[in-house]
């Protein structure tokens, strides 16, 4: 028990003498982790002038761009070190190639779950044995290692984009 | 938004002890298991290379994940949850009490959280194309450490509905463009492909509009054929009949559809257009029912707007068709009505045939070859011309032609050549008539035949006043070599029926 807080202590009491039910506890928690689809939309004014806008997918067909918000945060009083944030790319979507961001991250990416790397050493054995370097379209995970210790109530977010894939897309 | 969290592990058991659990290489891409410091691959690192997508297997989730009260300590998170999303990953079904959850090492937990997660991936990644209805799932799965030890990953994940687009083209195929040629009263078919690039099955059904600014209406009604694929184009012998709309066509797929008529009588050169419009339905039944509106206030003809509420959750109906040409009511198909149309046409090929007869005095016994007369027992040589138009768009299917001589006639059954005291018959004895084509690229273009009842294609009734006939379908035989079917006379050719004549 060495890692946890006074206050830990005091929910364990608690529970002890059956004041909480099991599932109400929460105070020990150390991440909250958020995962958050947005689907862009461009909007050209009677100027001209394009702005992008992201709004709740409510209807998403074919060729629309949907932009996914990964969100950590520490809230504990502890500070957190070795994050990896790891994504498999969405049924029915395409990744966008060079979408992926986070602050201070270093982000790789898969082909087959197993094996990472950056986009210009990510290659493909294509079905004739050729080796290939993998296109983003070819891209079926994502992973971003978070460089730095996470302080207590620091925050971060890490993001990708995807297309919906349309009639004769793989 | 749905926040998941997690507790801090006590860090005891069997949890510190073990490598990693890996959900992928992280020894290839750290170096070092989570006991240290993560490194990332740096260049001059040898690559990576994985097989192809389809040359690996995906993990095994055919069984249903074990022991996925890993869950239970934060329940799986949703957003816009679908019933058929649950039964596709099976969570539900699996997810066991806090107590059993208790029992489950974290680190069992974190291995079964990451199989989880690769399983649906895998899964999902079979999908080979959106498809409207599907739930679109994205899962992301965070570890981390708290003081150096390991704790359970968080995992989160987002839901939506992939939802239906209408969106069709009718077009004429490569090949076909351009106006097709119909005789005047025969039929005619004109080709259209109608592809669906919906992310949804369709049937179509089909209206034939006909437009007011060209030279005629093709009489209806109309059929529709199939194209079989055996001969590319329309042939009435081979192509599907009796089709009314279009049934089942596939997301991406394509059906090539011929819209057959008949020709009024019509002069040379007159156009007909004609406009497939199909209209987008829904594929169960046969045939389905009429989309006639989306979900955004958009409809088809005769539709009655619907601008429902968006939901994430479930599969709204969004047209995005382009505009045609003209909808189902003949006025202009606009973009998004679930409709779309494109023109075709007829244009009525007919040959401009001329006939002219004209004689001259060949021979007679006073004056022999020397300027002759009509004299009675002299020989007249009548010459038939038939000419088609060089301007004219078809070609004349010539049958068979008569003359009807006067009792003071009688043919010449050796076709004399009138030259001389005693003539000779021009090709041999009994040839009494000849057949020229000219200008053209038959094969033969001068032809003799008998004025016996026999089967050679001319004829003649002995004896003064008879009737002379000539069958051009038979002289005039088909050449396949040079384009010709029998009787053919192409635009710009003439043929020549030559026979003498001996006055009683």
């Amino acid at each position: 028990m060495k890692n946890l807080k006074p206050s830990i202590l005091f929910f364990v009491s608690l529970l002890t003498l059956g004041v909480f039910s099991s599932s109400a506890s929460a105070d020990d928690e150390v991440i909250k982790f958020t995962n958050v689809a947005m689907k862009q939309v461009v909007k050209i004014d009677a100027k001209g002038e394009k702005t992008i806008e992201y709004v709740e997918p409510k209807t998403a067909i074919p060729g629309d761009i949907i932009r996914y918000d990964i969100g950590f945060e520490n809230i504990s009083d502890q500070e957190v070190s070795n994050i990896v944030v790891n994504n498999p790319i969405p049924n029915n979507s395409k990744y966008r190639d060079k979408s992926a961001e986070g602050q201070d991250t270093d982000i790789s990416f898969s082909v087959d779950g197993t094996t990472f790397a950056e986009p210009a050493r990510l290659m493909l054995k294509d079905n004739t044995g050729k080796t290939r370097l993998a296109t983003a379209a070819q891209y079926k995970h994502i992973r971003w290692v978070y460089k730095n210790p996470l302080p207590p109530g620091a925050k971060s977010t890490v993001s990708f984009m995807t297309e919906i894939k349309k009639p004769g897309d793989d | 938004m749905n926040i998941f969290k997690h507790r801090i592990s006590d860090g005891k058991g069997p949890f510190l002890s073990g490598p990693l659990p890996v959900f992928g290489d992280h020894k290839n891409l750290y170096g070092k298991n989570r006991d240290g410091p993560p490194t990332f691959h740096r260049r001059g690192d040898s690559v990576a290379i994985a097989d192809s997508p389809g040359g690996t297997g995906p993990p095994d989730c055919t069984g249903p994940p074990q022991n996925t009260g890993v869950f239970k300590g934060a329940d799986p998170p949703e957003k816009n949850v679908n019933n058929q999303h649950h039964s596709r990953t099976g969570i539900n079904n699996n997810i066991t009490s806090k107590e059993e959850n208790k029992m489950i090492s974290m680190n069992t937990k974190r291995l079964l959280a990451l199989a989880f997660t690769s399983c649906l991936a895998a899964m999902y990644s079979q999908t080979a194309s959106a498809v409207a209805g599907d739930v679109i799932s994205n899962t992301a799965t965070m570890s981390y450490s708290v003081g150096g030890v390991a704790q359970a990953d968080e995992v989160d994940s987002v839901n939506f509905t992939e939802d239906r687009v209408i969106n069709f083209t009718v077009a004429e195929p490569a090949g076909t463009i351009g106006t097709v040629s119909a005789a005047s009263t025969g039929t005619g078919g004109v080709t259209y492909e109608v592809t669906n690039n919906s992310n949804a099955v369709l049937d179509f059904s089909l209206t034939v509009v006909q437009a007011a600014v060209d030279n005629f209406d093709v009489l209806g009604p109309f059929s529709f054929f199939l194209e079989d694929g055996t001969t590319p184009g329309y042939q009435a012998t081979e192509d599907t009949v009796g089709v009314t709309f279009l049934d089942d066509v596939a997301i991406g797929g394509s059906v090539i559809v011929h819209v057959v008529g008949t020709m009024p009588a019509q002069a040379d050169g007159d156009v007909a257009i004609v406009t497939l419009v199909a209209q987008a339905a829904e594929s169960a039944g046969a045939p389905g029912a009429d989309i006639t509106n989306d979900d955004n206030g958009n409809i088809s003809p005769g539709g009655t707007a619907s601008d429902t509420a968006d939901n994430a959750g479930a599969m709204d109906t969004v047209f995005n068709d382009a505009a045609g040409t003209f909808d189902s009511t003949g006025a202009a198909d606009s973009a998004r009505n679930g409709q779309h149309s494109a023109d075709d046409s007829f244009t009525i090929v007919a040959a401009q045939l001329t006939v002219t007869k004209t004689s001259s005095a060949l021979w007679d016994p006073v004056n022999e070859d020397s300027n002759p007369k009509s004299l009675p027992g002299g020989y007249v040589q009548y010459t038939i011309a038939v000419a088609n138009n060089a301007a004219a768009t078809g070609s004349a299917d010539l049958t068979t032609l008569v003359d009807d001589l006067p009792v003071t006639l009688d043919l010449d059954p050796d076709l004399i050549d009138g030259v001389g005291a005693t003539p000779a018959p021009t090709n041999a004895v009994g040839d009494g008539v000849r057949i020229q084509v000219l200008g053209s690229t038959r094969a033969v273009t001068d032809i003799f035949c008998t004025g016996a009842a026999d089967p050679d294609g001319c004829s003649y009734s002995v004896g003064p006043g008879g009737i002379i006939s000539v069958d051009l379908a038979t002289e005039l035989v088909v050449d396949a070599v040079n384009g010709y079917t029998a009787g053919e006379l192409k635009p710009g050719e003439t043929v020549n029926v030559t026979f003498n004549v001996i006055v009683q």
